[in-house]
């Protein structure tokens, strides 16, 4: 893991101290609400209908089992014992205190965490594939350049007003578990003709009201140019993008307004100006912070598979759904689900964080992972301790066997939480689950996802969604809006509308329509979403809509 | 017109509260002061913004509710609104063990 230098923890350490006089300078009423907003949101505090919520970040969505011990700490002793891990691979803390959040900096601060630039127009927490380090198809492990990205992002005084937020994403160049496609900035890791790594450059990604996918700018971009191509699209896009309407600010407006041509001549103009600057990247301090993500001391394995020793059909299925390929031998990936029955997705409770901490240590070097679909990860486990493990993780409820199944669902906090939502999303999810609690089906039903926001803001990806659930509300009335086709990964797609909301009590009835049609018409192997690429919207619709044409 | 209370956020816990009839801030929706005439809304928000309880909270604002006669405590009629002031919907508790 990066490891802070003096620099990094003075300034962490300088800006909780800072928060701290902030605060103390509101109470007083030296600063009045209008100063005091732009202060707390630099510092990722938001009010939210209940209580204040401080969205804590998790770079490339990676943590220490130290770290998590703290935020469980924290969700203790300032919350209400639990943290909603979200799709942006941050925390949010749902019902604090203004007064305790200079406390809670501080804290953070001991464990070399914050929560800056996680609001705000200007360049947010970076996002990586939660698989980095471990997956068996990258190139390189994607944290590495994500972490590059995060140290000239931080602060960077250009950059601190942009037009609006600003998102970058990297994969590592295998199947895409990071959603690039929907960022303003999405790196995939690649390498060229002469086994050089590099990147190639997607721009203009994006959800909210108008959903778009990114275009390819640049096929190679040499990865010791990293920073000087960053800062040229950064750049074009702080003189172009729009400020005049704020849902026009964001940079997949400005590339669907100037073309996709237009902005890669932009960008490389600039570029050609200054990528010889003092931006390009010293071979010295990439392995610098190379250094700090090199792999664990793994262990060769040679105890039997677990399938020769468990029988138990629990365990089974498990591995089936949780447990993925890693890349040394002996070793796996586990997804630990925060999907179980009942619970709101990406919820863990303190003392689930505890017990994760600790088998984090047991198990995985001490090191977890956020996903941005909302489910913690566990990257390095022994296949012979994968038992042992998943043993351990249903005593706390963590063993759900579900990762990529349709009870898997991404959802935003919805009206339960959020000031700005049209309608609830949570009940949406709880409901869905409750109706699909048939795991043998599930499992038949095979991968299957499942967004639902609250509102068009798209928090919770539900474009990308193979299905999307969108809340909407109609003369004080909750209903919500229904795409299938979406998809986030290499194959990236926007979802389309079937047509006609529903009712929020009607949604697991759809969902199940839903299934019912793409089990009919699958062929051999085919997902739920191949289904809809094959065969359209139509057999969807005609099979939701038949009985209502009063609708 | 429909009946009228005003409500806010606590500026140091964020918590929602209501304008009851001394004037000040409560948690409890059924001590709010009803408004009942448009130019009293705009008065009183005004007297809120310009006095000492204004200072203790954030986002003041007049929100509709149903002030019937058969019922004691005010109802809003927005759903959103409700949410504030029962609470999420949903546990926001853990509830473990779990459903396996
Ligand atoms: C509860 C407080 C939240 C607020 C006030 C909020 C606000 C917003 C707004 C205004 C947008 C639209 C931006 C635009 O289109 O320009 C947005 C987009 C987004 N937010 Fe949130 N959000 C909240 C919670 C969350 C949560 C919990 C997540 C993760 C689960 C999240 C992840 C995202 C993502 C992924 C997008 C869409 C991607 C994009 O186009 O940037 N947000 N949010
Ligand atoms: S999608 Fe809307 S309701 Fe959901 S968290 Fe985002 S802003 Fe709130």
């Amino acid at each position: 893991m990066y490891t802070y230098q003096a620099q990094d923890q003075l300034l962490v350490d300088q800006r909780a101290a800072q928060f701290q006089e902030q605060v103390e300078r509101r109470f007083e009423g030296a600063l009045n609400e209008d100063e005091f907003r732009p202060l707390r949101l630099q510092n990722g505090l938001y009010q939210e209908m209940h209580a204040y919520m401080l969205r804590i970040n998790i770079p490339y969505g990676t943590l220490s089992s130290r770290q998590l011990r703290k935020l469980a700490d924290i969700s203790r002793t300032f919350d209400k014992g639990y943290g909603h891990f979200t799709t942006r691979q941050n925390l949010q803390l749902n019902w604090l205190s203004l007064k305790d959040t200079p406390a809670i900096l501080a804290e953070l601060a001991t464990v070399e965490m914050h929560a800056i630039q996680s609001s705000g127009s200007c360049i947010r927490n970076v996002t990586a594939d939660h698989f980095a380090g471990a997956a068996a198809d990258e190139i390189d492990d994607p944290r590495i350049w994500a972490e590059i990205v995060r140290q000239w992002s931080t602060l960077h005084p250009e950059f601190a007003f942009l037009p609006r937020k600003f998102k970058i994403a990297v994969s590592g160049g295998g199947k895409d578990r990071a959603a690039t496609a929907v960022h303003d900035i999405g790196l995939k890791l690649v390498r060229n003709d002469d086994g050089q790594i590099g990147f190639e450059v997607m721009v203009g990604g994006g959800l909210g009201r108008t959903p778009m996918l990114g275009k390819v700018i640049r096929e190679f971009l040499p990865s010791d140019h990293l920073l000087s191509y960053l800062e040229a699209i950064l750049r074009v896009y702080n003189q172009l993008g729009r400020r005049d309407n704020k849902y026009k600010a964001r940079i997949k407006i400005m590339v669907h307004e100037l073309g996709a041509e237009v902005v890669r001549d932009l960008v490389e103009d600039e570029w050609l100006a200054t990528r010889d600057s003092g931006l390009k990247l010293p071979q010295s301090e990439v392995s610098r912070i190379r250094d700090n993500f090199q792999p664990p001391a793994f262990e060769v394995v040679d105890a039997p598979d677990p399938d020769h020793q468990v029988q138990e059909p629990g365990f089974i299925d498990w591995q089936r759904t949780n447990v993925h390929a890693h890349k040394q031998p002996g070793y796996n990936i586990v997804t630990v689900s925060l999907k179980a029955f009942g619970i709101a997705p990406g919820d863990a409770s303190a003392e689930q964080m505890y017990v994760l901490a600790n088998l984090a240590d047991a198990y995985s070097f001490g090191e977890i992972r956020v996903s941005h679909e909302q489910n913690l990860i566990l990257p390095h486990v022994r296949r012979d301790h994968l038992p042992a493990l998943w043993q351990s993780l249903q005593r706390v409820g963590l063993g759900t066997a579900n990762a990529g199944l349709a009870t898997d669902i991404i959802s935003c906090p919805g009206m339960d939480f959020c000031t700005l939502a049209s309608a609830r999303s949570i009940p949406v999810s709880l409901a869905i689950t409750e109706r699909l609690d048939d795991l043998k089906r599930l499992h038949d039903i095979g991968e299957l996802k499942i967004k639902i926001s609250g509102c068009v803001n798209a928090c919770a990806h539900h474009h990308v969604g193979h299905i999307g659930i969108l809340g909407l509300e109609k003369k004080g009335e909750e209903f919500y809006q229904v795409t299938v086709g979406g998809r986030a990964d290499e194959e990236a797609a926007i979802g389309q509308v079937v047509g006609p909301g529903f009712a929020g009590h009607e949604i697991p009835d759809v969902i199940e329509n839903l299934i019912a049609v793409y089990l009919d018409v699958r062929k051999n192997g085919e997902l739920f979403v191949d289904t809809v690429k094959r065969l359209g919207t139509s057999p969807f619709k005609e099979s939701l809509y038949a009985h209502s044409e009063t609708r | 017109m429909t009946a009228r209370i005003i409500t806010a956020n606590r500026l140091d816990t964020g918590i929602v509260v209501y304008l009851n009839q001394l004037f000040d801030w409560s948690t409890e929706i059924s001590a709010a002061r009803v408004i009942t005439e448009d130019s009293e809304v705009e008065d009183v928000l005004k007297i809120v913004d310009r006095a000492k309880i204004g200072e203790n909270v954030v986002g003041v604002y007049a929100i509709d509710v149903d002030d019937t006669d058969e019922i004691d405590v005010p109802v809003p009629l927005r759903f959103r609104e409700r949410i504030r002031v029962n609470g999420p919907t949903v546990s926001p508790h853990h509830v473990t063990p779990h459903h396996a």
